[in-house]
């Protein structure tokens, strides 16, 4: 048995559905059908977007990191019950560069708010003496 | 003014409790705190800013593009100014060290103002409006996570000028915490904690919410929860909170026209 284009979409969207609330701020949960159909293109893709791209594209978006740790994991869980090992081991691989694209990119956008946030309260205690 | 970083800010809590980074690890600390008095503070802070976005885009699909937001805090994880970048937007606040932070953080934007009041000198605010919208009074307005923290009076005065001042076919969006006449003991001690904070809850049942609103026109859908507005199954998840077979304690959002 294969899981199908509609298969993968429908885990990965009930999975962002079931963790709507780690998600940012900035994510309605309305918006996550439109990231689910995303993420099950890019998977089912023979040459899917580089998975560098699509862990900064997330990030942006506000998916939270508990929310894509459990997209991979109902994932290679959905594959492994239609049994295709190959298919979970290559999705596991593409993951993890997402994965680590998102961390990346979060620890930077991190690093640049505080820089901003320090650089603002500072201007703030100088004008106000 | 005071500005003093050691100091917790509610702003910042917020800022904190959506998961932004403009914030300090005394409000970080203070907001954990209140987590673990009130498990579900993150949740509801994360429901009210969803459904400023759902609102902001259902105004702007209607052709709105003058946003007075009330009490707003700081405007960062997506508000207005960003969900809109076109819009003219008056955003106000009562604290001193929130408006000035804010107005660092959304820089030299003349399609963005930040105003200094407190919502119940509600003519100050309307003033700055009348400026900043060049007379133009057909306004999309948002008092998101608002309306609970307003005592009946203000909460009364403020709807009911709203609508004095602005023109026909102004649309305004509110979200309110409906809880039940009766609280259980559980609820009870929430709203005293709330209470000892200083930012006491007025607890309303939706009967009650629903004699505030006249004369503006309720909008379909109607009372709908918040948890609905954003298509998440159940409810706000107040464990322990909800009294049985009482249905209504809840968050909802609503909007209402001036017509």
């Amino acid at each position: 048995m294969t899981a199908t284009s509609t298969d993968i979409y429908s885990v990965v969207r009930e999975t962002l559905r079931a963790n709507s609330l780690h998600n940012a701020g900035t994510l309605p949960p309305p918006r996550l059908h439109t990231i689910a159909m995303q993420i099950g293109q890019f998977l089912l893709d023979e040459q899917p977007t580089s998975a560098t791209l699509m862990g900064r594209m997330l990030f942006q978006q506000g998916i939270g990191l508990k929310s894509l740790l459990a997209v991979v994991g109902a994932v290679q869980a959905d594959y492994l019950r239609h049994g295709e090992q190959l298919r979970a081991i290559e999705s596991y691989e593409l993951l993890k560069v997402v994965i680590e694209s998102f961390v990346e990119h979060q620890i930077a956008h991190v690093r640049s708010e505080h820089d901003r946030f320090r650089q603002t309260v500072g201007l703030l205690q100088r004008s106000l003496g | 003014m005071e500005f003093d970083p050691s100091q917790p800010n509610a702003g910042r809590i917020y800022d904190y409790l959506l998961g932004g980074s403009h914030n300090f690890a005394v409000d970080r600390m203070a907001a954990e705190r209140l987590v673990q008095m009130i498990p579900t503070i993150e949740n509801g802070a994360r429901l009210n800013r969803w459904f400023l976005d759902i609102a902001v885009n259902r105004l702007a699909d209607l052709g709105f593009n003058r946003y007075l937001d009330l009490a707003s805090g700081l405007p960062t994880q997506g508000y207005i100014h960003e969900i809109r970048p076109d819009a003219l937007v008056l955003y106000n606040d009562y604290d001193q060290a929130t408006v000035a932070y804010a107005r660092e953080i959304i820089g030299n934007n003349p399609r963005v103002i930040y105003h200094q009041a407190n919502i119940a000198e509600l003519e100050s605010i309307l003033a700055q409006a009348e400026q900043h919208f060049a007379g133009e009074r057909k306004l999309a307005i948002c008092m998101i996570g608002v309306s609970y923290f307003l005592d009946d009076q203000v909460l009364s005065h403020t709807l009911q000028r709203l609508y004095e001042w602005c023109a026909p076919g102004s649309q305004i969006a509110i979200s309110w915490i409906a809880l039940p006449e009766n609280p259980n003991p559980k609820l009870q001690e929430l709203l005293a904690r709330y209470r000892a904070m200083g930012s006491p809850i007025y607890a309303r049942t939706v009967e009650q919410i629903k004699q505030f609103i006249e004369p503006w026109t309720l909008l379909e859908p109607g009372f709908q929860r918040l948890s609905e507005w954003n298509e998440i199954d159940g409810t706000w998840v107040i464990e322990g909170d909800r009294q049985a077979g009482d249905e209504q304690s809840d968050m909802y959002g609503t909007f209402m026209i001036k017509g």
